[in-house]
């Protein structure tokens, strides 16, 4: 559609264009790539976006996401808590290109051997979080290694490229999060490191800031959210990270 | 007769959800980001990066304009994103050895990846402001008043800038500047 004063376009037959150009931009216009390409991304975007319905595929096998969980982390929870972990793939980041459609690694199986093992009351330490900074402590090697471990248990060939999945090592963090918070703090250091620029940086902070707050390091959970609303002062997420700490 | 509830919904039509629009608007965004210079290696990752903006920003949007105008804008801060995190890394897209010759390449009919390779890399020519214009107004059939709210510009500024994309497309497609 064009208003009267627009210039005839190239595809118009009014067009002066060169009849080999004219039919280019025609081809161009009507390049929407193939369906794979769309159902590709629906398969990597699906489960995390808009997750499987009650009852759908997998509901039964929900992770923990609490009602309180989904208010207070809003649609961070929305996001990251898939209505079907332990079977829907979540498959986020420039490492994943194939089209796989196996199941992740459950949670239950992975923290069965990736999680550090000591009491609650010692939950891993985390030192000076920072958005998008290097990882420097101990733990989330220790959950790099148990999760080694668990692929090479689990035997399948591509499993250990799961482990660079953004989006699965935030599952975990919100699976975590409301029995194992210092888990879940782990989880979100690993994130970070393996992804200090990925595309749910945000969401991870979310999580992070929770955790601490959850696992009493008020402090801690005041400042990282200030540096989250400093870093990401137009964040959708703002206000939900003030609701979690408390209007700071 | 309108009842009330009409009315209110005609007014003021419900917020689309993320599946929504991605239902409706995927294979638009693949195209935009393409033709935005977004390499086919990465197309995947940088649309994925578009409909998680979509989704955290999905509450801030009023419908005060078209879902693919916003859509667009958010495509456009994707792809300029990502011609600078290449310029960083001194990955020129444009230098980019398999372009038209994606992984899914044999499943798309070889005039329609011969016309995109030769398409992008005439866009390649252009300055960013200038390739935006041409492809908003070229392939995607924006009008001149639509194309001068997203970029913000005024329409007349955009005739003249349009006559000179055009002149270099032209010249990058090795024919003379008839028809510009």
């Amino acid at each position: 559609m064009s208003t009267p004063t627009d210039p005839a376009r190239w595809t118009d037959d009014a067009s002066l264009a060169p009849d080999d150009v004219r039919e280019l931009v025609n081809l161009c216009r009507a390049d929407h790539g193939t369906p794979e390409q769309v159902e590709r991304l629906r398969a990597a975007l699906g489960p995390v976006l808009w997750p499987i319905a009650p009852g759908g595929a997998g509901a039964g096998k929900a992770p923990v996401a609490s009602g309180t969980t989904a208010v207070a982390l809003g649609k961070a929870a929305a996001l990251i808590a898939l209505a079907g972990a332990g079977a829907a793939g979540v498959w986020f980041g420039a490492a994943h290109r194939s089209t796989r459609t196996e199941p992740a690694p459950s949670a239950s199986a992975v923290r069965s051997t990736v999680v550090p093992s000591g009491p609650s009351s010692e939950p891993p330490v985390e030192v000076a979080p920072a958005v998008a900074a290097p990882p420097t402590s101990e733990a989330p090697r220790a959950v790099d290694a148990g999760l080694a471990s668990a692929h090479s248990n689990h035997g399948s060939p591509s499993a250990a490229s799961e482990a660079t999945n953004e989006a699965w090592w935030l599952d975990q963090a919100q699976a975590e999060l409301a029995s194992e918070p210092g888990r879940a703090l782990a989880a979100t250091a690993e994130h970070r490191r393996r992804f200090p620029h990925g595309a749910l940086v945000q969401e991870r902070e979310v999580l992070a800031i929770e955790a601490l707050q959850r696992l009493g390091r008020q402090a801690e959970a005041r400042a990282r959210a200030a540096r989250f609303v400093s870093s990401f002062p137009d964040s959708a997420y703002r206000e939900k990270v003030r609701s979690v700490i408390g209007n700071p | 007769m309108v009842d009330a509830h009409s009315l209110e919904v005609r007014m003021n039509p419900p917020r689309p959800t993320t599946r929504q629009v991605f239902d409706a608007h995927a294979a638009y965004a693949l195209r935009v980001l393409r033709y935005l210079g977004v390499r086919e290696a990465d197309l995947h990752d940088v649309c994925q990066e578009v409909f998680i903006t979509v989704h955290r920003k999905l509450d801030a949007f009023e419908g005060r304009s078209e879902v693919r105008t916003w859509l667009y804008a958010i495509c456009r801060n994707a792809a300029s994103d990502y011609r600078r995190r290449a310029h960083v890394r001194r990955e020129v897209p444009a230098e980019e050895p398999e372009r038209g010759a994606p992984e899914l390449a044999s499943l798309e009919p070889v005039s329609r990846l011969e016309a995109r390779s030769r398409l992008q890399l005439a866009l390649d020519a252009l300055d960013e402001r200038a390739r935006e214009l041409f492809v908003l107004y070229e392939i995607e059939g924006l009008t001149m008043p639509e194309i001068a709210e997203v970029l913000e510009c005024p329409v007349q500024t955009l005739y003249s800038r349009l006559h000179a994309a055009r002149k270099a497309v032209l010249s990058a497609l090795g024919r003379d500047e008839e028809g510009a």
